[in-house]
């Protein structure tokens, strides 16, 4: 614990204290979010702060009873210091994102984060609007709390086709502005990360889970090099280039014409398919072949498909 | 360890509670500290607990006294977060949605707000769901231009790789699926525009102008507007599943629709309406043909 993290809590600690005469030890630990011990330890310091006798008088005085604490004159020093204009974002922001997503189960909510909004200097028009919650949301929170396993028809980024998996659901993530589940898959029998856009059915099994969560945070969903990654080479058309937007850690050099090389490392070659495919001709695989070839074939056998498949208004 | 702590606290203490901003000097004689070595080293020891507070939050500035010596102080109200009316429900809320996204806030920036707020009631928080909050770095400059109503001027690149420099009065920010949106007056193309900020090239300057809000602009509605276009065709496909072909249907908007049928190629097909069905056809004869490929 360095001096620093002392420091902060204790300019915290002197409002929250004189708001509060009497106050409970421990729920004064909680308040700074440390231990009995430390705020114990903090609470003695700040005996020996204030301005010493050649000023007279200034210092504060903690006095202890029992449990109770009581804090006298800390003149100048009542109110908490205003957290920066980061820390107020993130707070503003990160409940913005509550909001959304649970406003009609925390009534009320809106009205406080807009009073919070203007005390802690956050504009009006700087707002984060997640991702709105799918249908499936509902039934995973319940499974989560209820620690039940649940069957997922998902389709992975890399995959074709959904296919079912059987997964012991652990917990559900807003990250930046997406929805993930943390769960432990049986198949792979290890953690895996869903997105919840693309699970596209859940089944509850009245089953418990088998594996439990463990303690302590999860890692956050995001692309983690492999040793099976695909390096792939694009080039970019114009009209082609808003799929840099969705390829994240790409190296990207823009040439004469308007033209674009792309290079990008991915764990989902398939993915990088649909996405070429998507691009309607503004993106060419330049390598490696296997990727080419996948694209080719992908789209032969697409145009054959549509010619077995005309549409309804031409049969 | 102790010793340091004491002397930040007395230090802000001090700086807090005098009327007229102090020199080092007087700093060293009122709290009898970095008086215990030589005066440069002492200075510097001075120089270190100073730039610490600041990174902590706390707002020293410093000023030219009378005497033409550097001098520092700390506006009350720029130190101090004003109060707010919130009630006890208001609190309990609060609380309760705080404790969902611990995990990426500060617990000690939300008990600044709570510090002179009623405590709340007890009222267990939703289970099994964390929230993150979305990135602060790419906006923090901006937000505060647009607080205080300040030009801002950015290389921003164009989707085809060109960069623009840009003259913008920013009046709205909204972060969607990770990427913060920008909404603003364009001077360059004298119009409001939107620009994402990840494609901002190098910093945004802030500029010392200021501008006016028109009355009735609704930048954050414009904003939020622009992702809730609805679902507005009705489509039937055939889909391949390991039974074969099956028929389905789904509302959905048109460019989504058929880029998701391309990137499912060949295991969709949209048969009706006709109209994407072609569409789709069209893009996949793009695609060979764009890989030197030969259609029929």
């Amino acid at each position: 614990m360095s001096a620093t993290d002392a420091v902060r809590r204790l300019l915290v600690l002197v409002p929250w204290l004189l708001e509060r005469p009497g106050a409970h030890v421990d729920e004064a630990a909680a308040a700074v979010a440390v231990d009995r011990a430390t705020v114990l330890d903090d609470l003695q310091l700040l005996n020996f702060c204030g301005l010493p006798g050649r000023l007279g008088g200034d210092l504060f005085e903690v006095e202890l009873v029992g449990d109770r604490i009581l804090l006298h004159l800390a003149p100048t020093f009542d109110r908490p210091l205003r957290p920066s204009r980061e820390e107020a974002l993130r707070l503003v922001l990160s409940l913005d994102h509550v909001a959304a997503v649970l406003g009609d189960e925390l009534p009320g909510l809106d009205d406080a984060l807009e009073a919070v909004r203007q005390v802690a200097g956050v504009p009006a028009g700087v707002r984060a609007a997640p991702e709105p919650a799918t249908a499936q949301l509902g039934p995973l929170r319940e499974a989560v709390t209820a620690q039940e396993r649940v069957v997922l028809r998902y389709r992975g980024r890399a995959d074709a086709t959904s296919r079912e998996r059987v997964v012991d659901p652990w917990e559900l993530l807003l990250h930046r502005g997406t929805w993930y589940l943390h769960a432990h898959d049986h198949d792979a029998d290890d953690l895996r990360t869903f997105r919840l856009d693309r699970v596209e059915e859940v089944t509850r099994t009245g089953q418990s889970v088998a594996v439990a969560r463990p303690s302590g945070a999860l890692p956050t969903p995001a692309y983690q090099p492999g040793p099976d990654d695909v390096t792939v080479e694009l080039e970019l058309a114009p009209e082609g280039h808003w799929v840099l937007d969705l390829l994240d850690g790409a190296d990207v050099v823009h040439g004469d014409e308007g033209t674009t090389s792309v290079t990008v490392a991915t764990d989902a070659p398939r993915w990088i398919v649909a996405l070429v495919l998507a691009a309607r001709g503004a993106v060419t695989v330049t390598a490696p072949a296997t990727v080419r070839n996948a694209v080719v074939r992908a789209a032969r056998a697409g145009l054959e498909a549509h010619v077995q498949h005309p549409p309804l208004d031409a049969r | 360890m102790s010793a340091k702590t004491e002397r930040l606290v007395n230090l802000t203490v001090a700086l807090l509670s005098s009327r007229r901003p102090l020199t080092f000097a007087e700093l060293r004689q009122r709290m009898g500290e970095w008086d215990d070595g030589a005066f440069e080293s002492m200075r510097r020891k001075f120089e270190r607990d100073k730039d610490e507070l600041r990174r902590l939050g706390v707002p020293i500035d410093t000023v030219e006294s009378p005497d033409g010596e550097v001098a520092y102080l700390i506006d009350a109200d720029d130190y101090a977060l004003p109060d707010t009316e919130l009630s006890v429900e208001q609190m309990t809320v609060l609380a309760v949605a705080f404790q969902l996204v611990e995990g990426g806030v500060d617990r000690l920036v939300f008990s600044r707000l709570a510090a002179r707020a009623p405590d709340p009631e007890e009222q267990p928080a939703p289970s099994g769901i964390t929230v993150l909050p979305p990135a602060i770095d790419p906006v923090s400059r901006l937000t505060e231009a647009i607080i205080d109503r300040q030009v801002v001027r950015f290389s921003h690149r164009k989707p085809t790789g060109e960069t623009t420099e840009r003259e913008v009065e920013p009046r709205a920010l909204l972060a969607r699926r990770g990427t913060w949106y920008l909404r603003g007056h364009d001077r360059t193309r004298d119009d409001v525009r939107v620009f994402r900020t990840d494609r901002v090239v190098g910093d945004v300057e802030v500029l010392e102008e200021t501008f006016e809000v028109p009355d009735d602009a609704d930048d954050a509605g414009a904003l939020a507007a622009m992702f809730e276009q609805a679902d507005d065709i009705d489509l039937r496909l055939m889909v391949r599943t390991p039974d074969g072909w099956e028929v389905e249907q789904r509302r959905d908007r048109w460019f989504r629709a058929t880029s998701r049928a391309l990137g499912a190629a060949p295991d969709e097909v949209i048969i009706d309406p006709a109209s994407a069905h072609e569409a789709v056809v069209e893009g996949l004869r793009g695609v060979l043909a764009a890989h030197g490929e030969v259609t029929t």
